[in-house]
């Protein structure tokens, strides 16, 4: 099952390790990024620098649509995560029937990006991606680690 | 002797590095690496390979140290290395390396030395019950 589908622009990194997988119990981690399944050596390092009792793989958006089939089925706790929103946006063009709910956890300043929350700024395209989800009716919350205060896009849309 | 490369989110590695020259004094070939709020990976990648880099030419052994294993220190430094024979240890602590830097001068063998260093490092972490301390007879 999809427990959680996240946004975060380091992908698998000690915040995801050791917050997000203990509060959602999670077993499975699907990274889609095309730039990681695209570069061997990244690939390698995202799939075997977990702990041994659970398992990542990385895959291109193409590469990853079966798989996310997949795991909507079976019962393995599995985070779904990308670095954008765009990602989900091209991922919901092929699979129907994905969680209409999107975490957006922390994204960086980049050249160009406006902040939603300190830990989360965008740019236009990705804000693009989040209005076109939301009108959807895909909820997009802001939020880092669970204990924390969920912001809606709701309450941020203006800035954008 | 073996070269030590610390890798850590934040200031900790320079912190750890301050800890331990305040015991073992001032340290050679002893480099720390923080990774801060905003960088880059790949960036933060290409400067741990650039180290590694001056390792290898020199053909000196030397070994990566970090905080955290599968966070972007580790994983920083696994993308940085994976065309060089060396190790990474992850879960840095202070016992570890002082374990390190005052083995290193006189080890032969450095897989040795590696492995030596992790189990005491382990071992080093303890529970400590003040009641059973201060308390025996009673």
């Amino acid at each position: 099952m999809l427990t959680l589908a996240r946004c975060d622009d380091r992908l698998i990194h000690g915040q995801c390790m050791t917050v997000i997988i203990k509060e959602y119990d999670i077993q499975h981690i699907l990274v889609v990024d095309d730039f990681t399944a695209g570069n061997p050596i990244l690939k390698t390092v995202f799939q075997t620098a977990v702990p041994s009792n659970m398992t990542a793989n990385v895959y291109s958006v193409k590469e990853a649509i079966e798989p996310i089939k997949t795991a909507m089925k079976d019962q393995v706790k599995t985070l779904l995560l990308m670095k954008n929103p765009i990602v989900y946006e091209e991922l919901r063009r092929h699979i129907e029937d994905l969680p209409m709910e999107l975490n957006i956890g922390p994204m960086s300043n980049r050249k160009g990006t406006v902040a939603a929350t300190p830990q989360a700024q965008l740019l236009p395209d990705e804000a693009e991606a989040i209005k076109h989800l939301t009108a959807d009716g895909v909820r997009v919350f802001f939020r880092q680690i669970p204990s924390q205060k969920a912001v809606e896009w709701d309450e941020v849309k203006d800035r954008f | 002797m073996l070269g030590i490369v610390v890798c850590t989110h934040s200031n900790f590695a320079a912190g750890i590095h301050d800890a331990l020259t305040m015991i073992a004094g001032p340290q050679d070939d002893f480099e720390v690496m923080g990774f801060q709020t905003g960088e880059d990976m790949l960036e933060y990648s290409e400067r741990l390979k650039a180290i590694a880099q001056r390792f290898e030419d020199r053909k000196q052994p030397y070994v990566f140290v970090v905080d955290l294993f599968g966070a972007t220190p580790f994983n920083a430094s696994a993308a940085a290395l994976s065309a060089f024979d060396t190790t990474v240890i992850s879960g840095v602590n202070l016992p570890l390396l002082l374990e390190l830097v005052l083995q290193r001068e006189h080890a032969q063998d450095i897989p040795a030395l590696l492995e030596t260093a992790v189990q005491s490092a382990k071992d080093s972490i303890q529970l400590v019950k003040m009641r059973e301390m201060f308390n025996t007879k009673g």
